[in-house]
């Protein structure tokens, strides 16, 4: 009896497990951000569309760790865009672009130090500006990505891993590209009804939700400059070159901060920012923020800006940006 | 160890499979070891306090069961007393007593230093204090006998599922069954184990989503006003009973899995439609502590009107207390001791009007009870969940929003690092478990299922196990609140 009741329970349990199994197995072949780095099944085009775009922090993080480099740019989707091509052919030397959408400073400076574990590290560039640099402007995402650098279960069993890997599936087997239906319905939402892809729309949506998001609420961040100081006494003493560069914004995004009363709390950052590294600056009223088709919305700038910067800061030949 | 940990996962297979494999007489032996080793794996050190808790209470309870006279055993009783709550003192209050001399001293320009005593407060001490002291109350009542076989009795005060915040078990319940032969059964077995997932899927999925906005908004309430504290609030009432119903769901099923049945410590308690029923149905075991232990000895409510309120208010502010050294808890138990006071004094008016609504419509009459009675308890969260009483008095001064307010909800929490998305999704848990809950109330929610096809069984299985693999926020493995008492 006791053994009949034994083998029932083992044989439900393996039942339970078994789809458990099944999954780490394909995820284990299919691996979109290449935790394991050891499957070739998707191209990098799939990586890039299903991974990349769904989870830009976890699959650059992991891409890092596994092909570090000394050289290093760290931000949100505002840097992404720098040529790094264009760079390794002016400085001669080989830069990643460490980015993450709607990155947070707070997450800037832990991938600065999540960054400094994998590499010596010789020149990095953290993309730092004013709407960052808020009490209010803080998310946790890179802890969870160190978890699990540490942990493959956590990699395993992560909801976003999950979405990624059936879509990078469906988009290898069938060439369709599934689109991130809960950030399209939240966007549509904010939008009236409207498609985001209409870039007008787009442009006003980031002057007026935006910006609202970012400067409505403002507290002076002490955590954050504590923690940038950190960062610089860490350069100091391991000889990296520490550049901090403040990209453009649209002067309707640059009003906004007029608008909120921002404008000292503004210049204080650029005070305090000056104290960390060599500052960049290109948000101030210039040629570049005055033309709206330098941007693709008031706050990235597009290709040929993002190419005309970094041959100024590569070259060491400021015309339209200034070194604080 | 955490029950929520790899480590238990590893641990709590091992001790099933030996204990089914060794013979019943040495398996007291089998559980002593897991215990302490259980135990051990917090703080190596602090096992000591149980093995003291342990030996003086066997003594004086063997000493006292030879001794006839109530009188003469007394000194027995004082002594068990005085050292488990000397010990319960000295690591949890003496810090909170001495620092508010001190103010009070200073209020009076007294200069006085008392030392403060530098030490971690250890894991479930309230709750093993209070399952050896019912023991020893009970023998000096002649309600159980002594334990003579030291052995059991020492897994008894340390037995793994519930030594570190309960059920707080009563003697003449637990210590018998360490006695009884408990085979494998498979049914016994799959109870335990359900009993297990859903507790998991309360505190890893549900409680410990919640507590992200939760943490984020209490640990920083002055960032935050009106719609979002009541957000936090309810987020925290929610999040408070998912953890700890779901400890004591670990705790049951796992006592089950090896034969042993643990009393219950909550049964719907948010769908009480009062005060009273509130902890008739919250933290049971606790309550009934209080109840038989000090409310009952104090004279209940058989003393005059005024005696009775007392007894009420001192048992509600020991209870509070017991929680933890803060004022905020001291005032989460007078709010409850007081809400009761008052539904006596008020009982003849708040009965007619309840019969006034029940005859207009009866569904409507519960409902506005079993509201009144939720948002009264939410309310006695913030002193809980408060850091401090100035966080706490901040909340409930800014609990008022208008609706323009809603705008900024998004802003408020893209402040904690989380999206719209994330706050929506914890709004379906809440309804997944008001759905379970509505469920549970017609009799016990696996025996129903087991009616049910084996396709909608096995789909419930997934969809649970799956939840707490891909629905648990990852980035940190949170402690269950009530191992601070």
């Amino acid at each position: 009896m006791i053994l009949k009741d034994l083998k029932k329970l083992i044989i439900k349990l393996c039942i339970l497990i078994t789809p458990i199994l099944i999954w780490i197995l394909i995820l284990v072949q299919v691996d979109p951000f290449n935790y394991f780095n050891s499957s070739n099944i998707l191209s990098q085009e799939t990586e890039h569309q299903t991974a990349r775009k769904l989870n830009s922090l976890l699959y650059n993080s992991l891409w890092f760790k596994n092909n570090p480099t000394p050289n290093i740019i760290i931000g949100d989707s505002r840097i992404k865009r720098l040529p790094i091509d264009e760079i390794k052919k002016i400085s001669g030397d080989n830069y990643f672009i460490l980015h993450s959408n709607a990155a947070k400073l707070n997450e800037i400076i832990d991938l600065f130090w999540l960054s400094s574990k994998y590499s010596n590290l010789e020149n990095v560039i953290l993309g730092v500006n004013f709407n960052l640099f808020n009490q209010y402007a803080y998310s946790n995402r890179v802890n969870e990505v160190e978890q699990m650098f540490k942990n493959p279960l956590m990699y395993i069993f992560n909801g976003n891993v999950l979405e990624v890997t059936i879509k990078a599936i469906i988009s290898h087997f069938s060439e369709v590209n599934i689109p991130n239906i809960s950030r399209n319905i939240m966007l549509k939402r904010e939008l009236n009804g409207k498609s985001f892809k209409d870039k007008e729309i787009w442009w006003q949506y980031n002057l007026s939700t935006v910006a609202k998001n970012q400067y409505s609420r403002y507290k002076y961040p002490k955590d954050l400059i504590i923690r940038l100081k950190e960062v610089k006494k860490y350069c100091l003493e391991n000889n990296i070159n520490l550049t901090l560069l403040n990209v453009p914004h649209h002067k309707e995004f640059r009003q906004q901060v007029i608008d909120f009363n921002l404008t000292e709390e503004e210049n204080k950052f650029k005070q305090e920012i000056k104290k960390i590294g060599t500052v960049i600056d290109y948000d101030f009223p210039n040629t570049i923020t005055n033309c709206r088709g330098c941007f693709t919305d008031p706050i990235h700038t597009n290709d040929s800006i993002s190419l005309l910067m970094v041959k100024e800061i590569f070259n060491d030949s400021m015309v339209i940006g200034k070194k604080l | 160890m955490l029950f929520n940990s790899l480590h238990f996962l590893a641990f709590f297979p091992i001790v099933i499979i030996a204990y089914f494999i060794i013979p019943q007489k040495f398996r007291w032996i089998l559980l002593l070891i897991a215990s302490y080793y259980f135990y051990m794996c917090w703080k190596v050190d602090y096992i000591i306090l149980i093995l003291i808790s342990t030996l003086i209470d066997y003594m004086c309870s063997n000493k006292m069961s030879k001794i006839k006279s109530k009188e003469k055993r007394k000194k027995w009783l004082y002594l068990s007393l005085i050292s488990n709550l000397g010990i319960l003192f000295g690591f949890k209050y003496f810090n909170f007593f001495s620092e508010n001399i001190q103010l009070l001293f200073n209020q009076y320009n007294v200069l006085y230093e008392i030392p403060f005593f530098n030490a971690l407060l250890p894991v479930g001490i309230s709750f093993y204090t209070f399952q050896t002291l019912s023991y020893t109350i009970d023998v000096y009542n002649n309600k159980t006998q002594a334990q003579k076989h030291l052995g059991v009795f020492a897994v008894y005060v340390s037995f793994f599922p519930q030594l570190v915040a309960g059920p707080i078990e009563r003697s003449n319940h637990l210590l018998p069954q360490f006695f009884e032969k408990h085979d494998f059964s498979y049914s016994r077995v799959k109870s335990g184990l359900q009993k297990m997932l859903w507790g998991f899927y309360k505190k890893i999925v549900i409680a410990d989503n919640l507590a992200i906005l939760v943490d984020g908004v209490f640990n920083n309430v002055d960032n935050y006003s009106g719609i979002t504290l009541i957000v936090a609030t309810i987020f925290f009432t929610f999040q408070i009973y998912c953890d700890f119903s779901g400890y004591s769901d670990i705790a049951i099923g796992s006592a089950r899995v090896m034969g042993f049945e643990l009393r219950e410590n909550f049964k719907r308690p948010y769908f009480s439609k009062s005060i009273q029923e509130f902890w008739q149905r919250w933290h049971i075991t606790l309550s009934s502590w209080f109840k038989d232990y000090l409310y009952v000895p104090l004279g209940g409510n058989r003393v005059i009107k005024w005696k009775w309120y007392y007894n009420i208010l001192i048992t509600f502010l020991l209870s509070g207390l017991w929680h933890g050294a803060n004022w905020t808890f001291i005032i989460w138990g007078a709010l409850h001791g007081s809400y009761l006071i008052l539904a006596i004094i008020f009982k003849i008016q708040k009965d007619a009007i309840s019969q006034k609504i029940n005859s207009y419509s009866p569904t409507l009459n519960k409902f506005l009870d079993v509201s009144i009675t939720f948002i009264l308890v939410a309310f006695t969260w913030i002193f809980f969940r408060a850091n401090n009483l100035n966080d706490a008095t901040y909340v409930i001064n800014n609990l008022t929003f208008d609706l323009s307010e809603y705008s900024s909800l998004g802003m408020q929490f893209r402040g904690i690092g989380l999206q719209l998305n994330d706050v929506l999704k914890c709004v379906l848990l809440i309804f997944l478990l008001i759905a379970f809950s509505t469920y549970e109330r017609s009799g016990n929610v696996w025996m129903k299922l087991q009616r049910k096809s084996k396709w909608i069984r096995w789909a419930i299985y997934y969809f649970l196990i799956y939840g707490l693999l891909f629905l648990a926020p990852h980035s940190t493995i949170n402690n269950f609140i009530y191992f601070q008492f």
